[in-house]
Formats: C-alpha cells, structure tokens, sequence
C-alpha cells in the first residue's frame, strides 16, 4: 500500500496540477469519508484492542486491569483457537481457488454477451438477495443428512447420497461450498465489470497479431484486470475470514469442533465462556492476520504489474 | 469493448459450449433458491418430510399472508430506510473520498486508505457491544435513521475500495484534458470520470447496498422493536424459535425481501449490460 | 511549515473534530420514566411471548406498572441480555430466562434475589424440583412458568402391530422395541447429533438415567465416567448396531418432522411438540417417561422471569415475577400451551376445567408425570460451558471422527478446565 505514494507519475502528461494543489485536493476529497469513519469507528476499535489488552473483568467492571500480551499468549496457545485458525485458513484457500476459477469463467461466459445474458447475470447475482441465514438453511436441506435433496436426487438414480454432515471433510466441503454460494456472485459481477472496462485496443491489437483467445487472456486481459482482482482479493479475504452464518447453521461448528472458524470461536468465547478479552484478542489476532493475507495479494500483484 | 469481435464460424461451437456451461452452473446457483420458494408455497406439514421433495403437491399462500402481516411491513420499512439511506450517503461520501485516493494522494492518504479497508475485517460481533455504548449515548437505539448512522462505516470501506480499484487506472489523460479545460476535481469528477465509471460504480453502489440490507448483528444490537427500527433479517430470525423453525413463513419472508434486492440489483447493472451491448455491436 | 498542512498538523485536527464531534452530541436522554414502567425482554415468537403480551394489561390494572414487551430471536436472546447487563443500559427490568443462564447471570450479578417473592405458601405449592431449578447458593433467582424434560411420544399403533405395549421402561426395552418397530420407512427412534445445545442436553439426560451426572456432589466432573461410557455406548449402538435409529448428523427438527411425517415410533421430546401432534396422528400416540439404565426420565430445565440485577425499577421488576407466576397466571398458561405447569393448583385447576379434552389433561398430566420424575440441571455457573463440551463429545463420537474413549478423556480434560477457569 505505501507503494501507493511512488505511484504518483512524475513523467510529464500528466495531471498537471503541482503536488501541493494535487496533495490538498486530495484531502479536500478524502475528510469526509474519513472524518465519519473515524467517528463511528475509532470508539468500537480503539474498545476492542483496549480491552484486549486487559483482562475479562474489566469488560464487567470498566475498570482498566492491564494484562499486557496476557490475552494473546492464552489465545495463542488455545487448542481450539488454533483449530479454528487452521480452519479458517483451509476455507479461505479452498474458496479462493474455487472462486477465481469458477468465477473467472462465468464472468468470462457471461461477457461474451449472448443473447440471455443478462438473464443469467441476474441469476448468477440472486444468492446475494437471500438473507444470509436462509441461505445457509437452504443449503442445510440441500445437504441433510439421509433426506437432503442430494439425497433425493441419488436415490433417484438407485444409490444414496453421503453423510455430509457425519463426515469431517465432507462436513468441510458443504462449507466451503455453501459458502462459494454466496460468495461467486461478487466475484461474477465485478469481474464482469472490470471486463466491461477493459480499454479495446490492446485486445484488439492482439487479435490482429494472430494471438489465440488462451494467450489474449493470460497475458493481456489478466494483466489488465489486476486491480478488479485486488478488489476481489482484499474484499474476499475479509469476507471469508469472517464467516459465520453458514458454519452456525450447517454444522454448529462440528463434528467436534471440526468446522469451527475465527467467528465462531471468538463467539463462544465472549458469550459462552464470558472471556470477552480473550474475544477481543482473538478479534485482534484475526485482523492482523486478514490485513497480511490482504497485504501479500496486493502486493505480489501490484509487483507483476508493469506501468502500462 | 469486449473481445467478442469478428465473429468466426468457429465461435458457434464456442457459443454452445458456453450456453452449456452457462446453463448448468446457473441450475446449481438457482436450487437452494427454489427450494426456498418452493418451500414458502408449501403448506406446513409438507415441508420437514423425507426425503424432500422439491415441488409443493398442495400449494398455499398461507406463509405469505403472515409475511404481510403488521410487523413484517414494518420489519421491511426499516430495512428499505436503513439500507437506501446507507447507501445513497455512502455514494456521496465514498465517490469522493476513492477518486481523492485514486488521483490526488497525498502523504498518508496510503496508510488511510489501508486503515478504511482493515475496519471491514473486524467480526462484527466483536464491536457490537461498544457500538451499542456509543450509539446509546447519541440516543440513536431503535430507529432506522440511526441505523443509517451505523452502516455508513460498514458500507464506505466497502464502496471506497470497490471504487478505488476501478478509479485508479481510470486514463489520467482524460482528466488532464478536463483541467486543461478549466474543470476543477469535482466537476472532472462528475462530468468526465463518472460517466465512463458505470460498471464500477454499479457494482459498489450494489454491493454496498446489499451488506447494509443483510446485515445482522449491528442491527440486532442496536434496535428493539419491529416500530421502531428492526429489520427484516432481524424479523426472520424471530422466525427461528428454541423449539421449531417456522420455516413456511420464514421463506415467504425471504422470497419477499428478495424483491427490493432484486430491483437495485438490475438498476445498477443496467450500465454493464449497456457496456455488453456496446461491446457485441461494435465488433 | 508554511502553509502546507503538516501531516501532524492534519491528524490532530482530525482527532480534535472527532472528539468534539462525538462528546458535543447531546445525548438524548434514552426515555424511560423511572417508576411505573418496565421492560420484558423475551424470546420472539415463543409462548411466553405470545401469552404474557395478551395478559400484560390484567398485571397493569393490577398494580399500575406499565409494560413493554422487547421480543429476541431465540439464538440471540442470552448475548442481548449479556450486552445489556454489561452496558449497564438498564434496558430490561426482566428477561425471560433458560435455567442453563440462571446461575452465570447471578454470579456475574446480571440478576437478583427474588427469594422474598416466595411466600411459604408458594413453597408448597411450586414443585419440589421446580424450586430446584430456579435456586441457586440459597438464593431465589427467578420463579419458573415451565419446568419440562423431554418425555417419550410413541406410536401405540406401530408398537401394536410389533406385538409391544410402551412405553419403554428401560434402556435394553428401548432398544428392543426401537429395533422391532424399525420397517417400513419407519425409524424406531432417532438419536440427535448435530453439535449444538438441543443434543448436548439429551447427552447430559443419557448421564442421569445411567445413574450419575456429569458433576459429581462435591461439584467435580465426572464426564469420563462409566456413566459417560454407558451413555455414549447405548447412543452409538442405537444408531449402528441395532440400525434402529438413522445415521448422520441430525437436529430437532429433523426429529419434529420424522414424528410429524409419521415415520418415527419412539420419540423423546419435548412437552411442546404435543400441540402440533395432535391433528397428524390423533389417536395414533400416547406419552410416557423417557426411559433409564439405573433410573428414568431427561434432565429437567425450566423457563421462568429473573429480575434484572441492573432495574431501574426493582420493585415493579420483582412484582411482575410474583404475578406472572402465580397460580391464575399458571392455570391459563398450561391451558392455552398444554404445557405441564410447575404449580400444583395450577395442575388442579387444569384437571377441574371442563372446557379441557380428557386427552388433553391426559397428556399434561403425563408431562407433569414425566418432569416429577426427573432431576434438574447442575445449577453451575460453568454449565454453558459443560453443554458446549458434551456437544463436542457426542458430534465427534456419533460421526465417528472420534472414538468414545477418546471424547470421554477429552471432555473430562475440557471440563475441568471449565471448572477451574
């Protein structure tokens, strides 16, 4: 992100207001959203690292009781906490893989704008549409175990659906899936946005110098579409190192814990067990974890990236 | 625009294929959608036997009565003033505030516009509890104005950073030119840069439109009362009881929330089907 | 520095707007006349919620107090309260409360002693495991309208044709007859799975009938126990032995829909699934106590009003809890709910009133039965926590990803981490 100062093109043709007036307007631009973020934002965070750093009674009491790093080295060592963690990150990777594959190709499907497309493109955006949590119930009868309606459906054909939900990675794999569900039509529509804003000429160019459609997309369309695909990247990671909703309802975080992320566990933690600083920490822990993951995409992408 | 050009005889093939492929994912897409609709016209007892049935054999309308019902109205009121009036302020303060990072930055503004994105990744359920101190201080409990308080800061990390993506490589020629004409930033903005920005801002006027209307927590935290600002996510969930799920009347619930998505859904992506369509006749 | 706004300079004017912003805004006073008024917060669309609301105004004419009710998604209402109790908000003068909360809510002082709400005569007429279950280190800390476990429905028409007479007295009769009436699309019984509260307290109902519990008297844990084993042995040769109840990972209303469809013979639940059950399989079902190893019946819980340690109204908090319990209150309720009520008049008056069908009062009685035989809910601060991780236990070992010596050691370790904590 500080590569974002270097950014600023010195070479002439360019937006020629001198630094100072650029540097003002920019802030002129920028306060007010930052002036009500601040505002609404800066109590509820500067809360939560506070009493991350204090312990749980003073989430009771108010009065400060400063445990230091206290709460992060207990968080650390939690058995369950790093579960969670492990499995957090393993959905947040199955899902990113999946996403960019499947996303990619429907938006690329999408973009060569048949006829119908724009039926399908608000087919493609409907899970969005669908309150959270009824989706996620939706998908738990699409999965249930013995009479889903995967099950249905194998029996059907004369054989029996699995047991998705009695089985540890399958139990994982409805996550991943459910969750795909709700995540795609991001994916879809901004990439199909970024593609509608693809400048021509260099698609065009390329076509005339005889490259095949593979070689257009790898090394022209991709190229250009990088910075949709940070946006996807950053939005994505934070999305899915949140989610909640769907492993609440579908598995309860089980078996035996088997499916519990960062969300969940840092729920229990503030409401069953009442260590609200441990939450806090945890929900500290977590951030800096998804600020680095996001930090790391944009910045290998942003490395490959020559000036245009 | 697009790279469907020329169109080779070879493409019919290719034009199938992707029908094909199309068809098939949109099929696995719509089946819990279906199922939810499905189930919402289901009388009550159709709806837990198994194994499950897709179609109601005995359709009713029964769910969606109790869906219109008085506080589901005022359930949906709440959720149209808090979710359009997040949205429309986010517009106005995040179109600024991206093209100000984007174009004009300045010392710090990377590490501001680093510290809008990270406020998005805090679980939501972590701040509820200072949100709920704050926001009571200001007397803004259980009013949809007061919910549009509250999502403005989780919908502007959302449209800025949406925004600044499609900003940032947005031609600093044309804006040059605008200057050189006597434009100043925000007309620049407005006149030149918007106009050829549809698709981007579709997309964040949509999606910020959406995390305010399916938002949860913040909404459960900070109202009490379907008079006074709950909202529909918070009414369907009043659907979920310790002993049973209402499912009948959950889902006709959801097939009607849908609806109002759905509009705003096809009015900000309205300038990316006209972007399809320049695409396809300009070839 | 020039005229150049220094970055310094820039960030302490922001500061110095946020902060003026923010302690400028004259808090609105968050309107709630002191004295006269109070607030119930309940669960959405739960029978309290339902019933109190329409009887609200005989308790306003009664003692002048006006009330609002504050309905809560079920899943949210304990972290709603949490919040408000920690806010110090005084948002709620009284909370509809789970047993499981009542003894965490007092320790951390969420609620307060009600015992001078109990006259002797209340004493005698609340049940003796009712009193037990809203008690807590000699306090009072709320009064139950619904003290319940989960009672054995079965199909007297499908035990018929098996050539079996129910209800199940014990365990092996249990799986007798689950095996026997298991044909035909029809399942002898179902064992509930999924990780998540609902189980876990038929977990704990499996220790008790083997005799135990998952504390023992001096409050330690006895979760890797021979009870424990008896338990989770019974449960997975149920499911995979005797093939009498369906594998995977299932949830209550996986079993309200098996009963309802008629497609299961034995099914312990709770007293609320009668209502629901009568038009469906009138005349097909009766009711019994859920069955043991070494003793009968499920864990007891109840559902009762804790006044809110933080009221801003205590006395008018305290006389709601009185009221909407009392005798009148309790008739009506177990009438409109056919719900067994923790209050013998209440189950007299009940077995007076004509306007109640014989099966109807059979089935209340059956409840009231059913509960009477049971033992409550280790009164622990910590029990949340416990239901957590037998939730652990029985999800892991039922899906087979754990092997039940396993769970068993690993729950025993958890809780008394729990217990020590």
């Amino acid at each position: 992100m500080q590569s974002e100062v270097a950014d600023i093109p010195a070479e002439p043709g360019t937006i020629p207001l001198r630094p100072r007036r650029r540097g003002r307007t920019g802030i002129a631009l920028t306060t007010p959203a930052l002036l009500v973020l601040a505002a609404a934002m800066l109590y509820p965070i500067g809360y939560t690292i506070w009493l991350s750093f204090n312990s749980s009674r003073t989430a009771l009491s108010g009065t400060p009781d400063f445990v230091w790093l206290a709460n992060f080295l207990k968080i650390a060592a939690n058995r369950d906490f790093q579960a969670a963690l492990l499995q957090t990150v393993g959905i947040v990777a199955a899902s990113a893989l999946l996403e960019a594959i499947l996303g990619l190709s429907i938006a690329l499907a999408l973009h060569r704008a048949l006829a119908g497309s724009r039926i399908f493109q608000t087919i493609f955006a409907l899970p969005l549409m669908i309150a959270p949590v009824v989706g996620a119930l939706a998908w738990r009868f699409v999965f249930a175990d013995g009479y889903g309606l995967i099950d249905t459906i194998a029996r059907d054909f004369g054989g029996e659906g699995p047991l998705w939900f009695a089985d540890v990675w399958l139990a994982r794999a409805a996550v991943v899936i459910a969750n795909l569900w709700l995540a795609l039509p991001f994916d879809i529509l901004v990439l199909l946005a970024g593609l509608t804003a693809l400048p021509t000429e260099p698609l065009e160019a390329a076509r005339v110098d005889g490259a095949s459609p593979a070689q257009i997309l790898t090394r022209i369309m991709l190229p250009l579409l990088k910075p949709v695909i940070a946006i996807i990247l950053v939005t994505r990671f934070a999305d899915a190192f949140r989610i909640f909703d769907v492993v609440y309802v579908l598995t309860g975080s089980g078996p035996a814990n088997r499916t519990d992320v960062l969300s969940t566990f840092i729920y229990r933690q503030m409401f069953t067990n009442f260590d609200f600083a441990g939450g806090a920490a945890a929900s500290v822990l977590l951030v800096i974890l998804t600020s680095a993951a996001s930090l790391a995409a944009v910045l290998l992408l942003r490395e490959r990236q020559g000036r245009a | 625009m697009s790279a469907a050009g020329a169109r080779p005889a070879r493409s019919r093939l290719g034009d199938a294929a992707t029908y094909l492929f199309l068809t098939v994912t949109a099929i696995v897409m719509l089946t819990p959608i279906l199922w939810i609709f499905s189930t919402s016209l289901k009388p009550t007892p159709e709806i837990l036997v198994s194994p499950t049935r897709l179609l109601p054999t005995a359709p009713t309308l029964g769910h969606y009565g109790v869906a219109l019902s008085g506080d589901f109205r005022s359930f949906l009121v709440n959720s149209l003033i808090a979710a359009g009036g997040a949205t429309v302020a986010g517009l106005l303060l995040a179109i600024p505030a991206a093209f100000g990072f984007a174009k004009y930055a300045y010392r710090g503004s990377a590490g501001f516009l680093s510290f809008i994105v990270v406020t998005r990744v805090f679980p939501p359920i972590a701040l509820a509890l200072p949100f709920f101190l704050q926001f009571r201080t200001m007397g803004l409990i259980d009013t949809p104005w007061g919910l549009v308080v509250a999502y403005l800061p989780i919908v502007l990390p959302l449209m800025i950073w949406i925004l600044h993506g499609f900003f940032r490589d947005f031609p600093d020629e044309l804006i040059e030119a605008a200057e050189i004409d006597g434009l100043g930033p925000l007309a620049t903005l407005v006149r030149i840069v918007l106009p050829l920005s549809l698709p981007g801002l579709g997309v964040a006027a949509l999606f910020g439109f959406l995390v305010a209307w399916n938002e949860f927590v913040i909404a459960l935290t900070l109202t009490r009362t379907p008079g006074g600002g709950q909202t529909l996510p918070v009414g369907i969930s009043t659907l979920i009881t310790q002993f049973q799920v209402l499912w009948g009347d959950m889902m006709a619930v959801a097939a009607i929330y849908l609806l109002p998505a759905l509009a705003v859904t096809m009015l900000t992506q309205r300038g990316l089907i006209r972007g399809l369509m320049q695409g396809a006749t300009k070839g | 520095m020039g005229t150049k706004l220094s970055r310094r300079r820039f960030l302490t004017t922001t500061a110095a707007a946020g902060a003026g912003l923010y302690l400028g805004a004259r808090p609105l006073r968050y309107a709630r006349a002191a004295g006269g008024k109070i607030t119930i917060g309940t669960e959405a669309g739960s029978p309290y919620d339902t019933f109190y609301k329409k009887h609200a105004a005989e308790f306003t004419k009664a003692t002048g107090v006006e009330v609002t009710f504050n309905a809560i998604p079920h899943d949210n209402i304990r972290q709603q309260f949490v919040q408000d109790a920690l806010s110090g908000a005084g948002g709620f003068d009284v909370y509809i409360a789970d047993q499981v909360w009542l003894p965490e809510f007092y320790e951390k002082g969420f609620i307060a002693d009600i015992s001078k709400q109990l006259s002797d005569a209340d004493k005698a007429d609340f049940s003796k495991t009712a009193i037990e279950t809203v008690s807590y280190k000699g306090a009072v800390v709320a009064l139950p309208i619904m003290v319940h476990n989960c009672a054995m429905y079965y199909r007297t028409d499908l035990l018929k044709a098996a050539g079996l007479a129910g209800p199940p007295k014990t365990w092996d009769e249990y799986r007798q007859y689950a095996k026997a009436t298991t044909k035909d699309g029809v399942w002898g019984t179902m064992i509930l799975s999924k990780q998540g509260i609902e189980a876990s307290t038929r977990l704990n109902s499996f220790y008790q009938q083997a005799g135990a519990d998952i504390i023992d008297a001096s409050g330690k844990p006895t979760i890797d126990t021979d009870a424990g084993h008896a338990a989770l042995e019974f449960m997975t040769k149920m499911v995979f032995e005797d093939k009498a109840a369906p594998e995977g990972v299932l949830e209550l209303p996986d079993m309200q829909g098996a009963w309802l469809d008629g497609k299961l013979a034995l099914a312990p639940v709770w007293p609320y699934l009668y209502s629901l059950a009568k038009e469906p399989l009138g005349g097909k079902f009766a009711i019994g106590t859920s069955p043991g190893l070494k003793r009968p019946a499920g864990t007891v819980y109840s559902w009762g009003f804790a006044a809110a340690a933080g009221s801003k109204n205590p006395e008018a908090a305290a006389a709601w809890v009185k009221w909407a319990t009392d005798s009148e209150q309790l008739y009506n309720f177990g009438k409109e709910w056919l719900n067994p009520v923790p209050r013998k008049s209440a189950i007299d008056k009940i077995g007076a009133d004509s306007s109640i069908s014989d099966s109807d009062k059979a089935a209340i009685a059956a409840f009231a039965e059913s509960a009477a035989a049971g033992t409550s809910m280790p009164m622990i601060p910590q029990y949340s926590q416990l239901l957590e991780i037998l939730g652990i236990i029985q999800s892991g070992v039922m899906s087979k990803a754990v092997s039940i010596d396993d769970a068993l050691k690993d729950g025993q370790q958890r809780a008394e981490a729990a217990m020590a904590g």
